[in-house]
């Protein structure tokens, strides 16, 4: 059973002791004013936040929308719109106490029936809807009260409502109403929304208005105390990596979302910039399909485990941004499980690689390795895949399509064996999205796994944090046994800044609050 | 769409335009250029130092040296390796659109000239064709079908063949008021006769001329499919995927897309100079039309 | 000469139906998904299988192909699967990127092309000429893309001299975009300014081989007179055949070099929009560049009449 008050006490009062304790004020002049300029590597296909999982979606929305909980630095849940949580003990009650006096965009003052608009809204054309399946009924009790009745247990309900991956924005109710992409962009986040350009830029400036939330000292991940200092940001959206470290080297633009690793080190003796790296960012994964022969064979799926050097295939793939980590959640966070499936990681072990084959039976049939383009790391990890089973002697071809091909394609049983992903906001947001990526009636691998879905059931369904976390450690152990998937290793980013960028702190997006111009 | 400059009629090709050929400075230097790279593509299996797609995890981003003396790539691959192996695949990928361009080219061309019933509607789906800039008919054919070298072929091969058909209906339109088929039509031969015969023999020479630049213009546009990701897929070398493979490191690692460029120029160039050399030995009378 | 006009505009009617159905029959050939695209990674086939319905993909071709026209002939380009704008909206905002740059190009390739091609012609068969023919064969040889990362290369990033990419609007600032544009143009425009020489050089030597124009000489008249007055008006047919046929070159070069140099402008649009399977855009963008393409070479056609008056009569 989840201790209703150690739990409301987590998520409301004790908030500002730990961003106290792990942020500390900063005693540095703090300067208002400036226009900043953000270049990103994508651009937004929209800026409808709950309706798109885009990095470069979010990377924008966040500073415009707020959530009702939104995740501190160390991805733990916090209250930002609301003042506190209180779940009934019998885990079907989430009662939220707004934060009074909230201002969004318009001027109008937040209250309960925005948020139950929004959250309707969340559900109705979120990317992340699932979230709110379990959700029977929303009542608002009061101005400043909203209540979502769950018709079951959700364990992993905070989580969802809590993660940045498609925000459940609260938004005014005249603007829930409205479709997908229609709506106006009004929050209640430090900075408004002023223009957007696709594929050009998106023009934001600060809101004067904007209510800090003093429940906390300093900014907190998405959550927090937050301060705009600059007068605007614009994120301008540019593909051409080259073109975007040229222009941080000439001053043009003040921050990166995104520096390759080998830029990062030619520029790390340059004064005027400064890198921040974030690892882990996500990790590198090959999918295996077991719908069909050979790859329905463990023995097979074997070899392939033993034969990878993973130290070889995430150094290529990174250009050395990496660490070697057979977690399939992040070390330091709750459901961590250990060492569990460790030794069956990066063996490299060719001998029995080629043992592990000769007993599958395996007669030379070819294998596809399906990869794209366009995601980083995507190409390079096939590519390296590809050449270490070949020289196990398993006959091996690579299949690079764009993206959208590949995303399609591997949704069908067939005209694929491997398929390289990447995983990032999946295992920041816990263990939920990547659990279930691999069960349910579509599994990833198009193979109904009972191990799996044993632990995906339990995850979901168990009130008490012991038990899932046992679950997820049952997850890992089936995914090295049986080898579901493999896991290659753990990716990061380098975010960059001009010197001049004083107070600036890495995190899955650039925040352009509590930073300012020296 | 374009209107296009006079076409000339054709000349003979006979021992006149060989001496006048070998003469040509600039068709001397353009094969010179264009021999080189075809004797790259040739023996690329006994001269290229590395397996094009063997990769070298310690040295990666190398630096030419005197063991990779054009630097390797991310995977520390041999960039001299892959642009030796490329020149292979770029070559054969512009030769078979040369190829097919010119054989649809020339039935196209040649029914639109002779059959003027069917020029209207033969030159009205050409001028559709090109009314779409090239490369960008190549690319959305070439997305449609899927990155492959084959692919490749067949787009460029679409939205190049309305060129070769104009050029030969031009000629076609031309030679067919010659009183030679007028006296083969006189004596009663027949169409087809007339046509494999008569006609398309003396209609030969621009299309020769304008097959060595669209040889040219398809390299260019080969690169172009591949360095968007709907040419030949990686790792296949080809110049526009070395490109590509090196564009986000130009500042730390500039040989990667470097060297592919300069041997697009060389080939380009050589093919260029070659048409030109050419032209004006079967006919100097034609006018640059590219 | 209205006739000619007339005749001209009608005959590129076809050409429209002819471009607007290849348009779409490419299209419906795209492999890959916008739906499930859409969908996001964690959706089920049934909920693709909803998106497809709903965007109409699981219709039959003529089905498709009957709606695509009847909208279109409404002046209706459809709605962008990914963007939430109409096509026409999408398109029209980027339109002035490409334009401009395309337009600044096109200013580049007739001033150096034609200088070139002028003085090339004057100083035939010297060092002069065979220098300069000798640059413009290499500018004609060289992969745009290429040169404009070269471009970002040299002068941005060793010189610093340029922006490496991004687009200031022309009302906001000329200097801005002209700052932005510059390098965009100049990779656009060389291979471009190398045509436009030979024409123009080869035109040139044709018109002072004429019998007038070396009465002109013989007669003492200045040779810049001689030049500027006989032998550029004749030459002009050249350059007007070389501006048709290198308008559709810029603007198909656009679509990599806006990638390149992060431009705002209709290419991005619609290679973003092939990657993505964004049918209607890449469908809009497909004949919108054609049309344009189709109207510049009118226009084309008619200042080839005008400036060669047998033209005219002769068809």
């Amino acid at each position: 059973m989840i201790n209703r008050r150690q739990f409301n006490r987590t998520l409301g009062l004790g908030a500002s002791a730990i961003a106290m304790s792990s942020l500390g004020a900063p005693a540095i002049a703090q300067r208002r004013g400036g226009d900043v300029i953000v270049a990103t590597q994508a651009a937004p296909p929209t800026l409808d936040a709950v309706t798109s999982s885009a990095e470069a979606s979010r990377n924008i929305t966040l500073h415009v929308f707020e959530t009702l909980l939104a995740r501190d630095e160390a991805a733990n849940v916090k209250p930002d719109l609301a003042e506190s949580v209180d779940v009934s003990s019998d885990g079907l009650q989430y009662k939220f106490t707004l934060r009074r006096g909230v201002k969004f965009h318009n001027g109008k003052v937040m209250t309960s029936a925005d948020v139950k608009g929004s959250l309707e809204r969340f559900a109705r054309v979120g990317n992340s809807r699932q979230v709110m399946a379990p959700v029977a009924a929303i009542e608002t009790p009061d101005s400043n009260t909203v209540i979502c009745k769950l018709s079951a247990p959700s364990p992993g309900f905070l989580e969802g409502m809590s993660s940045p991956r498609a925000p459940a924005a609260i938004v005014p109710a005249e603007e829930a109403g409205k479709a997908a992409g229609q709506m106006e962009l009004i929050g209640t986040g430090p900075f408004r929304f002023v223009e957007f350009r696709p594929d050009s830029h998106a023009l934001l400036r600060r809101f004067d208005d904007y209510s800090q939330n003093t429940n906390y000292q300093a900014r907190d991940g998405f959550a927090g105390k937050k301060t705009a200092h600059f007068d605007s940001v614009r994120f301008r959206f540019m593909p051409e990596a080259g073109a975007r470290s040229a222009g941080l080297q000439t001053g043009e633009l003040h921050v990166l979302d995104s520096l390759d690793a080998l830029s990062a080190q030619r520029l790390q003796s340059n004064s005027a910039l400064k890198m921040h790296q974030m690892l882990p960012w996500a990790y590198q994964t090959l999918i295996l399909n077991h719908s069909q022969a050979p790859m329905n064979n463990l023995k097979l799926r074997q070899a392939i485990q033993a034969a990878l050097n993973m130290e070889e295939i995430m150094a290529i793939s990174t250009n050395g941004l990496f660490r070697l980590e057979h977690g399939w959640q992040h070390p330091g966070t709750q459901y961590f499980a250990g060492d569990v499936g460790k030794p069956l990681y990066n063996q490299k072990n060719a001998a029995l690689a080629r043992r592990l084959l000769q007993e599958s039976g395996y007669r030379n049939e070819q294998l596809t390795v399906l990869t794209d383009s366009n995601i980083g790391g995507h190409q390079a990890t096939g590519e390296v895949a590809q050449e270490q089973l070949r020289a196990i002697g398993i006959n091996i071809r690579l299949n690079v399509v764009d993206w959208p091909t590949a995303f399609q394609m591997r949704t069908r049983p067939e005209g694929w064996h491997i398929w390289t992903l990447q995983m990032g906001i999946e295992p920041y947001e816990g263990p939920y999205n990547v659990v279930s990526f691999f069960a349910g009636a579509n599994p990833a691998q198009h193979a109904r796994d009972e191990g799996i879905e044993a632990a995906n059931t339990k995850l979901n369904t168990a009130l008490q944090l012991a038990d899932r976390q046992a679950a997820v450690r049952e997850f890992q152990a089936r995914m090295y046994d049986n080898v579901v998937a493999i896991k290659c290793g753990d990716t990061g980013r380098i975010q960059a800044t001009r010197a001049n960028v004083e107070n600036y702190r890495p995190y899955r997006i650039p925040r352009m609050w509590d930073c300012w111009f020296s | 769409m374009a209107a296009s400059p006079a076409t000339a009629t054709a000349a003979p090709v006979g021992p006149g335009a060989l001496r006048r050929l070998i003469r040509h400075r600039s068709f001397l230097i353009g094969a010179t250029l264009f021999t080189f790279v075809v004797a790259m593509a040739l023996l690329a299996d006994w001269i290229a130092p590395h397996p094009p797609n063997q990769s070298n995890f310690r040295y990666r981003f190398g630096e030419p040296n005197d063991i990779y003396w054009l630097g390797t790539d991310r995977s520390g691959r041999d960039v001299l390796s892959r642009v030796i192996y490329g020149s292979q695949v770029s070559l054969r990928i512009g030769l078979m659109v040369v190829i097919v361009t010119a054989f649809f080219g020339a039935i196209i061309g040649s029914i639109a000239g002779y059959f003027r019933a069917l020029d209207d509607i033969i030159m009205r789906v050409m001028d559709g064709m090109m009314a779409f800039p090239g490369i960008l008919l190549a690319i959305a054919i070439a997305a449609a079908l899927g990155p492959s070298e084959l692919n490749a072929v067949i787009a460029l091969s679409i939205a190049y063949t309305p060129r070769t058909s104009r050029i030969v209906r031009a000629s076609v339109l031309v030679v067919r008021e010659m009183e030679y088929v007028e006296a083969a039509r006189a004596i009663g031969a027949g169409h087809l006769r007339i046509l494999l015969r008569h006609i398309l023999p003396n209609s030969i020479t621009p299309l020769i001329v304008q097959m060595t630049f669209i040889f040219a213009l398809a390299i260019l546009a080969e690169a172009v499919l591949s360095f968007i990701g709907v040419g030949p897929p990686p790792p296949t070398p080809t110049f526009g995927n070395i490109i590509a493979d090196g564009r986000n490191y130009i500042q730390e690692a500039p040989w990667i897309s470097l060297f592919p460029g300069i041997a697009i120029a060389m080939c380009v160039l050589g093919l260029n100079l070659l048409g030109d050399g050419l032209r004006d030995a079967l006919d100097p009378r034609m006018k640059v039309e590219r | 000469m209205f006739a000619f006009i007339v005749g001209r505009i009608l005959a590129a009617i076809p050409v429209l139906v002819i471009v607007s159905l290849l348009t779409f029959v490419i299209i419906y050939f795209v492999p890959g998904d916008v739906a499930s695209e859409l969908a996001g990674p964690t959706a089920t086939p049934d909920e693709i299988e909803q998106i497809r319905d709903r965007l109409g993909l699981n219709q039959p071709f003529v089905t498709r192909l009957v709606s695509w026209y009847g909208a279109l002939l409404q002046g209706d380009l459809g709605h962008s699967f990914l963007l939430n704008q109409t096509v026409s909206h999408a398109i029209l905002e980027r339109l002035p990127v490409t334009l401009s740059v395309t337009a600044y190009a096109l200013v580049i390739v007739l001033l150096i092309g034609m200088t070139t091609g002028i003085i090339a012609a004057v100083r035939a068969n010297t060092w002069v000429d065979q220098g300069m023919m000798g640059i413009a064969l290499i500018g004609l040889s060289l992969p745009d893309f290429w040169l404009g990362l070269v471009m970002i290369y040299v002068f941005a990033v060793v010189l610093g001299w340029m922006p490496t990419g991004g687009y200031v609007e022309f009302s906001e600032s000329p200097l801005g975009w002209l700052r932005m544009t510059t390098m965009p143009a100049l990779s656009l425009a060389l291979t471009q300014v190398g045509l436009l020489a030979r024409m123009t050089r080869s035109g040139m030597l044709e018109v002072l081989r004429q019998d007038y124009v070396r009465t002109a000489r013989a007669k003492g008249l200045p040779g810049w007179m001689v030049v500027g007055k006989h032998a550029l008006a004749n030459v002009m047919v050249q350059v007007v055949t070389v501006v048709g046929v290198s308008v559709g070159i810029l603007l198909g070069g656009q679509i990599v070099i806006e990638s390149v140099f992060s431009l705002p402008g209709v290419g991005r649009l619609i290679v973003g929009a092939i990657l993505r399977r964004d049918y209607p855009v890449i469908q809009g963008g497909l004949l919108l560049t054609a049309t344009i393409f189709v109207v510049v070479n009118l226009i084309v056609d008619l200042l080839y009449a005008y400036f060669d008056p047998r033209i005219r009569y002769g068809r």
